[in-house]
C-alpha cells in the first residue's frame, strides 16, 4: 500500500491511521472513556482488565498527546486519578473509527 | 479492530457496573412507600415523596462514596440532555394517563366517569409508568432484570385494579406499600451481594513501582518503540 491520501480501490492510506489510538490497549481505553463523561482510574483498570502498571504507561502516553484529561486528587485519604477524554481525544477516536470502518466497508 | 470493540456494549457494562449496588433499587422503594404514606394520609404529606425525589440523587451519590467507589472505581455516565428527558417523562406520563382514560371511557362510558375509577385504576396506571421507566433503564444497562421489574409492577397494578378496595384509595396504598417493599428488598438483596463479590482493594501501588511484566495481559504490553 502507498502512502499517498488516496490509495488504489479509495483505502484510507496508512499514514491516516492514528498509530497511537491503533495499539490495543490504548484503543481499548479510548473506547471505554468515549462512552462515558469520566471515570476514575480503578474503573477503568477493572473494565479494561488490565493491570496498574500497564494502563499508568498508556494513560501517559495518551496525556502526552492531549487525548486525555487526567486529574489527581483524593478521596477521603485514597488517591484518585479521573480520567476523561479531551474534544482533541474525542475528535481522534472518531477519526480513528471512520478509517477503520472505511477499510472494512471497501475491502473486497 | 473496530468492528470487535462494541461501544455500545462497553456503556452498557459501564451502566450495569454503575447499577451493581442496587442503590438505585433501594431509592425506588422509599420513594414508592412515601408515596403510599401520601396516599394514606393527606395531601400535605406529598412534600415527604418531594423530599427523596430531589434529594435522593444526592444522598445515593454520598453512600456511592463510601462504600462503591473505592471498590469498583468512579464513572460518570454520559446523560441524555436534562430538557430533552424531562419532554419525554412528561409526554409519557401525559401518554400513559389519556390512553388508560380512552380506555376506561370506552369500557365504562360518560355517565360513570367518577373519581373513584381514577383511583381504582391508579395502580395499573403506575405500572405503567414504571414500565416506560424500566424500559429505558434497560436499553440503556442492557440488563433484562428492569423488564422483570417492569411486568410485576404493571401485573400487580392490574391485578389491585381488578380487584375493589374498599375504599377505593386503600388499594392504592397498598399497590405503592407492596411495590416499595419489592424494589427495597431486591435493592438491599443487591448491596449485600454487591459488598460481598467486591471487598475493598489494597492500597494501590506506588506510581514509581516497577511495572511486573508478568502480570501484563499478552497484546496489551507496551511497546517502547510505540
Amino acid at each position: 500500500m502507498t502512502e499517498n491520501e488516496e490509495s488504489a480501490g479509495g483505502l484510507p492510506s496508512i499514514k491516516e491511521f492514528d498509530k497511537l489510538i491503533h495499539e490495543p490497549a490504548r484503543m481499548l481505553i479510548m473506547a471505554h472513556l468515549y462512552v462515558v463523561e469520566s471515570a476514575d482510574f480503578l474503573f477503568i483498570m477493572r473494565q479494561t482488565g488490565m493491570t496498574f502498571g500497564n494502563l499508568s504507561a498508556h494513560m501517559s502516553r495518551l496525556e502526552e498527546a492531549g487525548y486525555i484529561e487526567v486529574e489527581k486528587g483524593f478521596v477521603g485519604k485514597r488517591p484518585n486519578t479521573r480520567l476523561s477524554l479531551t474534544e482533541e481525544g474525542k475528535a481522534a477516536f472518531e477519526d480513528y473509527r471512520k478509517s477503520m470502518r472505511q477499510l472494512f466497508e471497501n475491502a473486497p | 479492530m473496530d468492528e470487535k470493540i462494541d461501544l455500545r456494549d462497553i456503556e452498557q457494562r459501564a451502566w450495569r457496573v454503575y447499577m451493581e449496588d442496587g442503590l438505585v433499587e433501594i431509592m425506588i422503594g422509599v420513594v414508592l412507600f412515601l408515596a403510599s404514606g401520601a396516599f394514606h394520609t393527606s395531601s400535605t404529606s406529598v412534600f415527604l415523596v418531594l423530599f427523596p425525589t430531589i434529594f435522593g440523587p444526592n444522598i445515593i451519590e454520598a453512600i456511592r462514596k463510601r462504600y462503591t467507589y473505592p471498590r469498583i472505581g468512579y464513572v460518570k455516565l454520559q446523560s441524555d440532555d436534562p430538557k430533552k428527558t424531562a419532554m419525554g417523562i412528561f409526554l409519557y406520563t401525559v401518554a400513559v394517563i389519556a390512553i388508560m382514560a380512552i380506555v376506561l371511557y370506552l369500557l365504562f362510558g360518560s355517565g360513570t366517569w367518577a373519581p373513584y375509577l381514577l383511583y381504582q385504576w391508579l395502580p395499573t396506571i403506575v405500572g405503567a409508568i414504571l414500565l416506560g421507566a424500566m424500559t429505558y433503564t434497560k436499553s440503556k444497562s442492557g440488563d433484562a432484570r428492569y423488564y422483570a421489574y417492569a411486568l410485576v409492577a404493571l401485573a400487580i397494578g392490574v391485578a389491585f385494579s381488578l380487584h375493589r378496595f374498599e375504599p377505593v384509595k386503600r388499594g392504592v396504598t397498598l399497590y405503592l406499600l407492596l411495590l416499595s417493599g419489592i424494589m427495597i428488598v431486591t435493592g438491599l438483596s443487591r448491596f449485600a451481594v454487591f459488598l460481598r463479590n467486591h471487598p475493598l482493594p489494597p492500597e494501590p501501588e506506588s506510581s514509581h513501582e516497577a511495572r511486573d511484566p508478568s502480570k501484563d495481559i499478552p497484546g496489551l504490553g507496551v511497546d517502547p518503540d510505540d
